[in-house]
């Protein structure tokens, strides 16, 4: 099972270099969309300085599907590797603002699937998306979102051995 | 029905300020049920805006946000409504513009209005339909996850959830968990891979209208 380093955050460029002496030889970065500094203006500095595969968390929150599509193509030919995609936390950015979930996690599966098969993204562009681990409900949908298009299941737990060979682990930095 | 909560007095009065001659408009469907613009209520408000001012009329409609039933009631009242400087009406908003509509007149809004409701008693109301326009029930054991999941998820649960319980509501359960124990106890656990495609907006944007037409 293939971990992922997992960077929530960016807030500066010298944070940002920080992270990344911290990730060391890690194989595999994920960049999540909760600093101030959006991942898709970092990715050039992240490629310069890391050497191994760098994938965008992208977050169904607070975002509509336009600004998805324009989203996902960006960090494709930004030079990101992949996605996870993910609903994200609640009202990030403030107890006032107005969630926006135009689309969900399974939503934004079926969208950047076809994207892919119609060429819009690379082939080697890896799409994950983001499972809680548990039985019922939980297990249901990650079997789904592996029927659907995800190559793998980013989880932050140990996932059941019916997973385990489509997952990929999510470990803080 | 639709719930709706009263505006603080201090608010009212400071809405009523300019105007010295009122109609005071009760609805005896919705608001009445929730104890906002029945007749206690604009009995109620005709002695909190009686003070200073001339309270010409209360009327109580049976649906004020119907225009058919407005305009029906108001023509018992001409004589006042031609004195009248406002109206303030204990409605919910499609009331208070109905009621704008069909008088001309300024409409003063007593009431926040909140959701659509089902009634389990009185003072017990909750919101299980946001309208949406693309109904999914017949997939989700008749529980809405438009409404009852705080992200709206029409595709089962999300990553955040920390075992059976949703992690912004964390002292209820996922309401994905709810709809698939419902759905498995039935034997109709395969409903859960249904796919809701996202509504289209183009369809179901305000302001939403229903025009039949005629045969
Ligand atoms: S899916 Fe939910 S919000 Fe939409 S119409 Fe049905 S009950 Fe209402
Ligand atoms: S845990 Fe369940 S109810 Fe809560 S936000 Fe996620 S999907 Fe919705």
């Amino acid at each position: 099972m293939e971990t992922m380093n997992y960077i929530p955050s960016v807030h500066s460029r010298e944070n940002l270099a920080a992270l990344l002496r911290k990730a060391g030889a890690a194989k595999l970065l994920l960049i999540g969309e909760y600093g101030t500094l959006t991942p898709l203006t970092l990715i050039n500095e992240i490629k310069t300085q890391f050497k191994g595969r760098v994938f965008l968390e992208l977050i169904a929150a607070n975002k509509n599907r336009d600004l998805i599509t324009s989203y996902v193509l960006s960090a494709a030919s930004a030079g990101f590797d992949g996605v996870v995609i993910a609903s994200g936390n609640f009202s990030a950015s403030g107890p006032m603002a107005r969630p926006v979930y135009d689309l969900d996690p399974s939503q934004m599966l079926s969208m950047i699937s076809a994207l892919k098969k119609e060429g819009l993204l690379p082939a080697s562009f890896t799409i994950a998306a983001r499972s809680a681990v548990g039985n019922g409900a939980i297990a249901a949908r990650a079997r789904y979102l592996l029927a659907h298009g995800a190559e793998y299941l980013a989880v932050s737990e140990q996932p059941g051995d019916e997973f385990k060979d489509k997952t990929m682990r999510i470990e803080s930095l | 029905m639709i719930v709706t909560r009263k505006k603080a007095p201090q608010t009212i009065q400071e809405l009523a300020e300019r105007y010295k001659k009122l109609i005071i408009v009760g609805c005896s469907e919705c608001a009445a049920v929730c104890q906002t613009g029945g007749s206690e209520q604009v009995k109620e408000m005709a002695t909190l805006l009686g003070n200073g001012r001339e309270i010409l009329a209360t009327i109580s409609i049976e649906s004020p946000c119907d225009k058919r039933i407005s305009a029906r009631d108001f023509r018992r009242l001409e004589k006042e409504l031609e004195g009248a400087d406002a109206l303030v009406a204990l409605t919910c908003g499609s009331g208070v513009q109905a009621i704008a509509e069909v008088t001309g007149k300024k409409v003063i809004a007593a009431l926040d209005t909140d959701f659509l409701g089902m009634v389990e008693r009185l003072g017990r109301f909750y919101e299980r339909c946001s309208h949406c326009g693309h109904c999914i029930l017949n997939d989700t054991a008749e529980i809405c996850p438009v409404t009852l999941c705080p992200r709206g998820l029409r595709n089962g649960p999300c990553e955040n959830i920390h075992g059976t319980r949703c992690d912004v509501n964390n002292d209820r359960d996922c309401v994905w968990h709810t709809i698939y124990e419902r759905l498995s106890s039935r034997g109709e656990a395969e409903r859960f891979a249904a796919y809701h495609e996202p509504p289209d907006w183009s369809t179901c944007r305000s302001p939403r209208e229903e025009i039949w037409e005629r045969k």
